[in-house]
């Protein structure tokens, strides 16, 4: 048998890892701590299941077993979910938020667009999520302050909590309303990227703004405040 | 999940603001992109994440895994890994142990995640045929694996069809039975059960958003008294367990 020599190129890369999952792991529990969704009923998957007992059925002495092709599994969906359609505004009831919303896409550099600091800027909606109310994680950013407007639209969410409604107003005049499932708080350099924008089996939404203590000599803020919410209902505009 | 970006809450972010007038979520990519949770499976005890980011007929793989077993007749443990296709695109559960000795061999889950398309080696082929060569595997019980490759048609096919799953393989035998540990490889008689059986799943998905990288600058300090965090009992948990993980890396950095 072969067994390879003994490498440590991997160093910081490796740890790093380690710490990006550590994070997805406390958020996932915290997740599954506050759904109260019950358990999801199951669609036809079980159909995999019965197809061999067609097999028995045919009674006739056959030299080979007949050939099931596999059944490709079926990705269940919990909860509600909307046909797509681009947001329009923003209003979080619990931290008097009420703002329209821009667009935002990814900078060259691979990391998501934020919106200006240089005049009142709005929350915005990343074009690289779902829209709000179809299934995945759809997500809004907002910042928590800027030397123009001081306090800005998401200084507050660090407040919001389970159960709290958030209502998005789309552009089919329909108003998606999500629930807070959880609040979790994330170092910049080890962000959770499957916890926040990996796939879903509900209409998720995701709000996003910073974090944490602002350091005066870098003039940064080393945190994300991340609120997890679901989709619960929806009505007319 | 590119680190190399530091990431600022600063006005510079302005100026790379630009204002998009919709369109599909995708378009800036065009490619589909593809992801999966790798659970533990045989009671490994590890986790991780996996994407495939698909560009023409090339493939860029993105993986992280912990928790797996560490050595192997006291070297880093090779865990061959591999892109199964062609079935149901699932991963067993224990019902799948027809032989009842506690274990979903390899072959016992291939009704459920099918035959190996393509091999994650670590350099060389990717093909079938390196499935088990461990010269070419992720080693010890926590890696990263990033490579870019060309995506054959028959794993291209199923990763559309959505029956594309990651097996990551290489248990840890001291946590079978004594009549599992005995056992001979399915794949490769010459080597233990344990070494060639199931580790980690992840059924792959087409991407329901497109990943950016690292963190969101979305604060221009204006209010630095501090705005209002609620803080969470959680998420003080969670950064402990981050400064856990800064130690380990200080820890491997010096073994370096
Ligand atoms: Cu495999």
């Amino acid at each position: 048998m072969i067994i390879p020599a003994e490498k440590r190129r991997r160093g910081s890369r490796l740890a790093t890892a380690a710490a990006v999952l550590l994070f997805t792991i406390g958020c996932t529990a915290t997740g599954f701590a506050l759904w109260g969704n019950p358990p999801p009923s199951r669609p036809p998957a079980s159909a995999a299941v019965s197809a061999p007992s067609q097999e028995s059925v045919s009674a006739a002495p056959s030299p080979e077993p007949i050939s099931v092709p596999p059944t490709p599994r079926v990705d269940r969906i919990v909860g509600p979910t909307l046909t797509a359609s681009e947001p329009t505004q923003i209003n979080v009831p619990a931290i008097e938020v009420d703002s329209v919303l821009m667009q935002l896409g990814q900078n060259p550099d691979g990391t998501v667009q934020t919106p200006s600091l240089d005049e009142a800027s709005p929350a915005g909606w990343y074009t690289g999520s779902p829209t709000p109310g179809a299934i995945g994680p759809s997500v809004i950013l907002g910042h928590v302050d800027s030397r123009v407007q001081g306090r800005a639209v998401f200084y507050r969410l660090g407040e919001m909590r389970p159960g709290d409604e958030i209502l998005v107003t789309r552009a089919d005049a329909t108003v998606a309303v999500f629930v807070v499932d959880g609040v979790e708080e994330y170092p910049k350099d080890d962000f959770p990227q499957f916890a926040v924008y990996g796939n879903t089996d509900h209409a998720g939404l995701r709000l996003i703004t910073c974090g944490g203590e602002f350091n005066e000599t870098t003039r940064t803020y080393p945190n994300n405040v991340v609120v997890y919410a679901s989709l619960v209902s929806s009505h007319a505009a | 999940m590119n680190k190399k970006t530091a990431l600022w809450c600063v006005p510079a972010f302005a100026l790379g603001v630009v204002v998009l007038t919709g369109g599909p979520a995708f378009a800036a990519t065009g490619d589909a992109s593809y992801q999966g949770t790798l659970d533990a499976i045989n009671g490994s005890n590890g986790s991780g994440t996996v994407s495939v980011e698909v560009s023409g007929d090339q493939a860029t793989v993105t993986q992280t895994v912990t928790g797996l077993a560490e050595t192997f007749d006291g070297k880093p443990y090779p865990h061959v890994q591999h892109i199964h296709i062609g079935a149901k695109g699932e991963c067993p559960t224990t019902a799948a142990d027809t032989n009842g000795d506690g274990v979903i061999s390899t072959t016992e889950g291939q009704p459920s995640y099918g035959e190996i398309g393509t091999t994650l080696s670590t350099s060389g082929d990717t093909s079938p045929a390196a499935g088990t060569d461990l010269t070419l595997a992720g080693m010890g019980a926590n890696y990263d694996y990033n490579r870019t490759f060309t995506l054959d048609a028959a794993t291209a096919a199923s990763l559309e069809a959505g029956t594309a799953v990651v097996v990551v393989h290489g248990l840890d035998p001291a946590t079978l039975t004594k009549a599992a540990q005995d056992a001979k490889s399915d794949l490769v008689p010459s080597l233990p059960l344990a070494a060639t059986s199931p580790a980690l799943c992840g059924a792959l998905s087409e991407s329901q958003a497109n990943m950016p990288d690292g963190g969101v600058g979305t604060g221009g300090g204006s209010t630095s008294s501090g705005a209002d965090m609620g803080l969470l009992a959680l998420g003080a948990g969670a950064l402990t367990a981050a400064g856990g993980a800064v130690v380990i890396r200080r820890r491997l950095i010096a073994r370096g």
